[in-house]
């Protein structure tokens, strides 16, 4: 779908300006005038004969979007998405069977614009719902708040990657929803919370708190609680801990604070004990649903409406760092000047400019890129070493894009990399190494929160480094290691694996599953390959068949370009049988490649597009919790031309999902 | 309860003092199983184990033989020496399809794939008997946790079908049998927190919106669980002492590999049922798009790779040899579980375990004829040592709603089931579908070919793959043929049927091997 530019910025310069909706008569749009019987005859006459309830082509019944009460939201809101987005890219009708006339694509688009991108003829942001803490959001934000340290230290790991901490053991990790991440609003709305162990927790990490005096002093003022406590002392301990734990304006850290208080007075009468009690209250607090979710206070208003400055703190400080916003942050909501762009802009550049941004690494690339697996999942464990090592190497990677304000497209390609400590021992590794003290730089960046300062060389566990890239091999992550071994099983490579998670994860293709496949006996026979064909010639198979070509002809050059690469990344030129690999292939453009350098730098080309929308995708639909629909698409498409326009920088797209109405406003139903 | 049934062997408790010695953690059962308030009537224990990935047909179907007498086929073979202690089910049928994702779902409820009602039928169990214990139910994830698509370890839903999450560490399934510091002193600390918690946050609700307001009402839903299960706890606290012994133990449950986390979590639910911490278990063995890696058993390659056996026949001794090792696990289970008595009997007696795939054929995913074994006397109720097919396919929800019955339930139904299932509680005394008359034999041969009649069947050997033709003499005629041979014959549909075919043969070692056949004809019953 092509959004007009000029429509994008009215829609975003009225939201940003006022934010109240006016009616905006000038807006005109190709879908105002779409009509539900102009799409209704192009599908009946140009799709059906194909999808109708008995023909069922691919298993699509496009019957149920004939009746115009199907064109909203509800059970048949993704048949439209698919069709619309099959017409819009031109994929259906098959050329064979007539491409779609200009007018005919013009009328399904019009008419799917109008009924899920817009409404009333406007964009809008859609209900938001509300979000509570994952796990990891948890487990920071309890260490912030309560300034004490929950996570093991990170250098001292080498001997226990699989350990726990404490507030990992205790608490399930959270399942993702639809949006692919786990922060997602309507999966951890859709379940109970486990209360139990997140009590437990919480238990624990008051006890730490309860025995560190800096973390009394940062968080209460106070070394150490006296004996006898008066209420109005009482009352200023629990009100600065709900300032650090609510995220909320004074007022309602003024009435939770009284109410608190009577708890602790309750509580106090039986243990006699006003410390005991003063942390009994506390871990009230951090087991309430105030500090559990992120409470924003409704207007009862189904037009988009900005959030309040401290509930903007949050989204954003939950969206960058994971964790609750800090003190400057919190100040600038509450006094409401985080609401204009020029402050709200400079705070982002501050967030990302702190080690703690390191949670968009951990959290949403760890997660989109898959590499987290390699420390939860037993299966994929090489050495502890190993698989410390290789999970870096992505991690830092990802986080060097923002730390050097880096293009998305350096993720496909890039003449920079990070490789492990232990493949640079020695002399001959031949890698270009970047200036000591700039390494230096970053480990205190990245790492200061995590250092557990033991200088025991032994114990001591070495980050990656970054180094120029040296050959036709590395650059970017699709070729890093921990992908190599993520989109491989142990003992062999699967090309079409590596080929689907390419397409999938980097490009942002869903494919669908095949149907009847012929048995590889069959495809042999058909072929007349010999008994024991090369990996080539058995993937060439998949493409014998017109109805497998579709799909195979762009995944399967993308698997053998990357056979170089053994399950754990290491380069190799034969098979274990010592059979010769043959990686050069060619693109579904018809351009041919030698290393895997140029198919990459081709990779690029083709889908350049695709490679920038799908990650601004990824990333808007982690920062809002949930899975972005078409009424996000006016967004989406605005921020990915501002990326373009600006070199697809990561951190233009950071701050350009910030800026956005998604990001600052609130729609109830 | 009967205090006097907690034996602890002096050296298990030296540990508690700090002498480390790693004891396997079943050397702890010494003594009588745990068995409730009632001591003369043992309680029975429901537990299942899912082991996805399907099984090739012809390895796992038995063929031939009667109800109480029969052979093992190749993948039940390490069941052989407990066979009278197995009783192993054919043709019941789930309904509609399956994927990989939908199949533990589909197979815990009897639902439909996609069917938002999932309530599962150990949850079932669970709602009406969990109060009896202080844990209501257990889930465990043996398999590896693949976190981008946690449903496919997901076995268990409850009531509001909302999905229940197995435990996939050992230690913390010990720990929440023995060391649960909510059950053991911090029980009235956490109710005053909650309640301060709802008294403080009493306004909350004015605040948001309606969609808000009902997500918070699942926060707190899970407050009054947890308040619920305190109480619960507390009527069902276990003799004081007994827990702080057990805590003390260091059970040695570091897990390594996929095998030693399988054996540690079979060793839990004896523990569990022993201790009678809970007496409804469910356990992830190995889930139904399973990358777990199986070289700690000497199969190089991943079980879904391997089960995939159709369109690359040259994974199939490596499919086989998975299944094996898991029914040899199952095995495991139920000798591990015949070592402790309880009451008059043994815990085994007084188990009930449904063990199987949500799918059947690794490579087509079907759901009919699944695999299943019943294990477990169910307290006496199940009639063991059979090996049961019923003549028409049946639902195989009726199994489940007979297992529901068998645990002392008044469920009236689930999924599609009609009735509860006969032939489980007794005898099925069905008649043989393939009877031998005397007539399977070489019924003529010259030099090259010969016509033969028998009972189709699949050697035993998956590294060889080949029929074999039961004769009645019971001696078996081997029939070694090419694939396109079999192909156009379409010669697999055969296997576990009468059937007469011609063709080429040669002598191997004096004996017949058929190499080419030119006919198979079925007898037509």
């Amino acid at each position: 779908m092509n959004i007009n530019r000029s429509f994008c910025a009215i829609f975003l310069a009225r939201f940003i300006a006022c934010g109240a909706v006016i009616a905006l008569p000038q807006l005109m749009r190709a879908s105002l005038g779409a009509s539900f019987v102009e799409a209704a005859r192009v599908i009946d006459t140009r799709c059906i004969s194909c999808h109708d309830s008995e023909t069922r082509e691919a298993g699509i019944d496009l019957t149920p979007l004939l009746e115009k009460s199907n064109s909203s939201y509800g059970q048949y809101t993704r048949l439209w998405v698919k069709a619309e987005e099959m017409v819009s890219r031109g994929e259906m009708p098959p050329a064979e069977d007539g491409s779609l006339a200009v007018s005919e694509r013009a009328a399904i688009e019009g008419w799917f614009e109008q009924s899920f991108v817009l409404r009333m003829g406007e964009p809008h942001v859609g209900p938001t719902p509300l979000r509570r803490l994952t796990r990891y959001e948890l487990e920071n934000t309890l260490e912030d708040v309560l300034s004490v340290t929950l996570k093991p230290p990170y250098r001292d790991t080498i001997t226990g990657y699989l350990e726990k901490s404490t507030i990992q053991s205790l608490v399930p990790s959270d399942i993702p929803g639809e949006s692919g991440f786990d922060n997602d609003a309507h999966r951890l709305g859709s379940l109970k919370p486990p209360l139990k162990e997140i009590s437990e927790a919480v238990h624990f990490a008051i006890e730490r708190f309860g025995d560190d005096e800096a973390a009394k002093r940062a968080v209460l003022g106070v070394d150490a609680i006296p004996d006898d406590l008066t209420d109005d002392q009482i009352l200023d301990f629990i009100s600065k801990f709900l300032a650090r734990a609510c995220r909320s304006d004074p007022e309602r850290v003024k009435e939770y604070a009284a109410a608190y208080q009577r708890q602790y007075q309750r509580h106090v009468e039986v243990s006699l004990d006003c410390r005991k009690s003063l942390m009994h209250v506390f871990e009230m607090i951090l087991v309430s649903p105030d500090f559990l979710y992120r409470i924003e206070e409704t207007r009862g208003n189904d037009t988009p409406y900005p959030v309040t400055g401290w509930e903007l703190a949050t989204r954003l400080s939950y969206f960058l760092w994971s964790t609750a916003p800090d003190e400057e942050l919190l100040r600038l909501g509450i006094d409401g000047s985080l609401l204009r762009n020029d402050v709200l802009k400079s705070q982002v550049d501050r967030m990302l400019n702190s080690p703690k941004r390191l949670a968009l690494a951990e959290s949403f690339a760890a997660q989109w890129l898959g590499f987290e697996t390699l420390l939860s999942n037993r299966d994929f464990f090489v050495d502890e070493r190993w698989n410390r090592e290789t999970y870096d190497e992505v991690l830092f990677f990802f986080d060097e894009l923002i730390e050097s304000d880096r293009s998305i497209l350096d993720l496909v390609q890039s003449d920079w990399t990070y490789r492990r400590a232990s493949a640079l021992r020695g002399q001959r590794h031949g890698y270009e190494r970047i200036p000591s003290g700039y390494m230096k730089q970053r480990y205190a960046d990245v790492l200061s929160e995590r250092e557990n300062g033991s200088n025991k060389k032994k114990q001591r566990y070495d980050p990656p480094v970054l180094v120029k890239t040296k050959d036709d091999r590395e650059g970017g992550i699709i070729t890093s290691a921990a992908i190599m071994r993520l989109t491989a099983s142990k003992n062999r490579t699967s090309p079409i694996r590596r080929g689907v998670w390419v397409l999938n994860t980097v490009i942002g293709k869903t494919l669908e599953a095949p149907p009847d496949i012929p048995s590889l006996q069959e495809a042999r026979e058909m072929l007349a390959l010999n008994e024991s064909p090369s990996v080539a010639e058995v993937i060439k198979q998949h493409v014998s068949r017109t109805e497998c070509i579709h799909c195979h002809q762009a995944i399967d050059p993308l698997g053998l370009g990357l056979e170089n690469f053994a399950p754990t990344g290491v380069w190799r030129t034969h098979y274990p049988d010592k059979a010769p690999i043959e990686s050069s292939g060619v693109m579904p453009n018809g351009r041919a490649f030698e290393t895997p350098r140029q198919m990459k730098q081709l990779l690029i080309d083709i889908y350049r597009d695709e490679i920038v929308t799908n990650f601004v995708a990824r990333l808007l639909a982690y920062a809002l919790g949930r899975q972005l629909q078409p009424f996000d698409r006016v967004t989406l498409e605005s921020i990915v031309s501002e990326v373009k326009k600006d070199g697809c920088k990561v951190n233009t797209a950071i701050e350009q999902i910030v800026l956005s109405p998604q990001f600052r406003y609130r729609q109830d139903d | 309860m009967r205090r006097k049934s907690y034996v602890i062997p002096r050296r298990t408790l030296l540990k508690g003092a700090g002498v480390s010695l790693a004891l396997p953690l079943l050397d702890i059962m010494s003594g009588n199983a745990v068995s409730g308030k009632d001591a003369d009537r043992p309680p029975v224990r429901l537990c299942v184990l899912y082991k996805g990935c399907g099984v090739n047909p012809h390895s796992w179907d038995i063929v031939g033989g009667s109800e109480t007498n029969f052979e093992m086929s190749r993948i039940l073979q390490p069941l052989a020496a407990v066979q009278d202690d197995i009783l192993v089910l054919g043709n019941l049928d789930n309904q509609g399809s399956s994927d990989h994702m939908d199949a533990p779902g589909t197979f815990m409820s009897a639902t439909k794939h996609k069917d938002p009602d999932r309530y599962s039928f150990d949850q079932r169990v669970a709602d009406r008997i969990g109060h009896e214990t202080p844990i209501k139910s257990m889930q465990l994830t043996a398999d590896n946790v693949w976190k981008q698509h946690p449903w496919l370890n997901i076995l268990s839903y409850d009531r509001n079908n909302q999905p229940l999450r197995g435990q996939h560490d050992p230690q913390a399934v010990f720990n929440e049998m023995f060391r649960d510091n909510v059950r053991s002193g911090r029980q009235d600390d956490l109710l005053s927190v909650l309640d301060g918690v709802k008294d403080a946050s009493s306004s909350l609700a004015r605040k948001v919106s309606v969609r808000d307001k009902r997500v918070l009402d699942s926060y707190f839903d899970s407050v009054r669980d947890v308040e619920k299960s305190i109480q619960q706890n507390r009527q069902n606290s276990r003799a004081s002492g007994f827990d702080k012994q057990l805590a003390s133990i260091d059970p040695s449950l570091k897990v390594g590999n996929l095998g030693e986390r399988i054996k540690a979590m079979l060793d839990l639910i004896t523990l569990a049922f022993w201790t009678d911490s809970t007496r409804v278990v469910s356990c992830m063995l190995a889930n139904t798009n399973s990358r777990s890696h199986y070289d700690f058993m000497g199969v190089n390659a991943e079980f879904h790779y391997v089960s995939h056996h159709v369109r690359n026949k040259q994974v199939l001794p490596d499919y086989d040899k998975i299944n094996i090792w898991h029914t040899g696990q199952l095995r495991y289970l139920i000798e591990r579980l015949k070592s402790i008595s309880d009451g008059d009997g043994t815990l085994f007696d007084n188990s009930l375990i449904l063990w199987g795939s949500g799918i059947k054929h690794g490579d087509y995913h079907s759901l009919t004829d699944l695999p299943l074994v019943v294990t477990g006397g169910g307290g006496g109720k199940i009639e063991l040592g059979r090996h049961v097919r019923y003549p028409q396919a049946q639902p195989y929800a009726n199994l489940l709603l007979t297992l529901m019955q068998i645990m002392g339930t008044d469920i009236p139904g689930i999924g599609d089931s009609t009735e509860p299932l006969s032939g489980i509680t007794e005898k099925a005394n069905f008649t043989p579908s393939n009877p031998d008359d005397g007539s399977w034999k070489i019924v003529k041969s010259d030099n090259e070919t010969l016509t033969a009649k028998g009972l189709l069947r699949i050697s035993l050997d998956a590294e060889v793959e080949y029929y074999q033709l039961r004769l009645s003499d019971n001696s078996d005629l081997e029939i070694r043929i090419p694939y396109m041979n079999n192909h156009k014959l379409r010669f697999d549909r055969c296997v576990g049927k009468v059937v007469t075919v011609t063709g080429k043969y040669k002598e191997e070692a004096g004996r017949k091997v058929v190499t080419a056949l030119t006919k198979a004809e079925l007898q037509t019953p």
